[in-house]
């Protein structure tokens, strides 16, 4: 079985609250490079970071990320 | 209550180590000459002063390194976002290429040992250098992609 894409809404949900990727690193505390690598979808992050992200951001994780056909 | 590190402080401090790691990797790498030509002087009990201290410069270069690009160096305790899930990430595929390039260079020593006669100690440098210098600069690689956006 071919392996799904992961396609987040990261950019969107961040941008919406007018936070800077710096800022939404700062509350998640990771480097704003993570940042910038999970929205770009150069880097998967765990379900730790995941539910971090969407905490920080008051969504729930499936609303940022979606598994793609 | 301790304030939230500053993002670009981080970001500097990611930079700095980033190119600290591929300059102490070069150094390490244009150290080889002096240490293979050394390597054969010195002895327990004997050989140059000037030979031993190369030597001992080049192990501890060796050892800073693999210890920098192990941990993420002093200055992630003081900022742990130095240290977070992608860096570990980069880390992992880092040292991973280093196994295999490690690897194959052993390998290689090996079968150049049954086909000509070599003084394999000899060639322990270079190994040590493989094994740490190629993880070092792709994880500086690594570290440096992923730098631009808002």
């Amino acid at each position: 079985m071919a392996e799904a894409a992961l396609r987040n809404r990261l950019k969107e949900a961040r941008s919406e609250l007018g936070l800077t990727q710096a800022e939404l690193a700062v509350r998640v505390s990771v480097s704003r490079k993570t940042i910038n690598t999970v929205e770009n979808g150069v880097f998967v992050p765990s379900t730790t970071l995941a539910l971090r992200l969407a905490a920080a951001l008051g969504r729930k994780v499936e609303d940022l990320f979606q598994l793609t056909e | 209550m301790s304030e939230a590190p500053n993002s670009n402080d981080v970001e500097k401090a990611l930079r700095r180590r980033s190119r600290a790691v591929a300059v102490l990797a070069v150094v390490l790498m244009s150290l080889q000459g002096a240490v293979l030509a050394a390597t054969e002087h010195v002895t327990l009990n004997g050989g140059r002063l000037v030979d031993k201290v190369q030597v001992g410069a080049f192990v501890f270069l060796a050892l800073a390194l693999m210890l920098n690009v192990l941990t993420g160096g002093r200055r992630s305790r003081k900022y742990p976002a130095m240290n977070d899930e992608l860096v570990r990430a980069n880390r992992a595929r880092a040292l991973k290429l280093g196994y295999v390039v490690t690897m194959l260079a052993l390998i290689g020593v090996y079968v150049a040992m049954l086909l000509v006669p070599l003084d394999v100690y000899k060639y322990i440098p270079l190994l040590v250098t493989f094994g740490i210098v190629v993880p070092a600069l792709y994880f500086s690689v690594l570290e440096r992609k992923g730098e631009k956006g808002g």
